[in-house]
């Protein structure tokens, strides 16, 4: 899973341009993603095909 | 979700990526991070996507949200809004109850949304953790998401996965809960749970 959200991730960060750095930021935000065992094959491929669209 | 993040005062956002499993097991993939701009945002991809997998044991989501609390402590952005999102396909079975933590964090002025992801697959021995009775969003609604303008997104099937991760930042970084049902699942707004009087 956690593959699958890092695709996710990754995706969803596409599209950001131009600006500055900031200590002080409108959120804070904390990405928890669940890598435990009860991942499976299909979420891996998964993530190679959200990875291909990227 | 760059004109959400533009929409905000500072138009910036900080966001720190943890993977995490069983209790005890939590690696910060990639640290705070001011985004703004696209070599921010790709520097952050960078990492997330370089760094191997961190673990494969249970599930600890009280850990999780302990761990992001403490990652909140050490953070060196500020901001008045802090949000947790938890993502996963099954109950905590590992770590102490995950409604203390979530508890102590909404204490704290935190929100904590969800990204329950539905694996109907046959599980032999985890039934009971990713198919709980009444389903894994309701067990999330009950036991993990709470705070202001909290929501939880379902994803049911994981060829949306990259939408709903989409939708959701958008969501969250505008603090404006999707009300309607989705092309992945259900959202809930905050205000309907009962967590949000706690």
């Amino acid at each position: 899973m956690g593959s699958v959200v890092r695709a996710a991730l990754l995706m969803a960060l596409a599209g950001f341009s131009g600006g500055v750095r900031a200590q002080t930021t409108d959120l804070l935000l904390v990405l928890a993603a669940d890598v435990s065992r009860s991942i499976d094959e299909s979420e891996f491929a998964l993530h190679a095909r959200v990875t291909r669209r990227h | 979700m760059l004109a959400a993040i533009r929409g905000g005062s500072t138009g910036t956002i900080a966001i720190c990526f943890v993977e995490w499993s069983g209790a005890g097991e939590h690696n910060v993939v990639a640290d705070w991070t001011v985004i703004h701009d696209e070599e921010e945002a790709g520097g952050l991809a960078a990492a997330i996507l370089a760094a191997p997998r961190s673990f494969m044991g249970r599930t600890s989501i009280s850990g999780a949200i302990d761990f992001a609390m403490e990652r909140f402590a050490a953070a060196q952005p500020r901001a008045n809004r802090r949000i947790i999102d938890i993502s996963g396909d099954g109950t905590n079975n590992s770590g102490r109850p995950v409604t203390d933590a979530r508890d102590q964090a909404l204490a704290q002025g935190v929100t904590i949304n969800g990204l329950a992801i539905v694996n109907d697959k046959p599980n032999p021995g985890y039934a009971f953790h990713t198919q709980p009775p009444g389903g894994l969003p309701e067990w999330y609604r009950q036991n993990v998401i709470g705070g202001p303008g909290a929501f939880l997104r379902v994803v049911e099937d994981f060829h949306s996965f990259a939408d709903a991760m989409t939708n959701k930042l958008v969501s969250e970084i505008a603090a404006s809960a999707p009300e309607v049902r989705s092309a992945v699942g259900e959202t809930w707004r905050g205000s309907d749970r009962r967590s949000m009087s706690r």
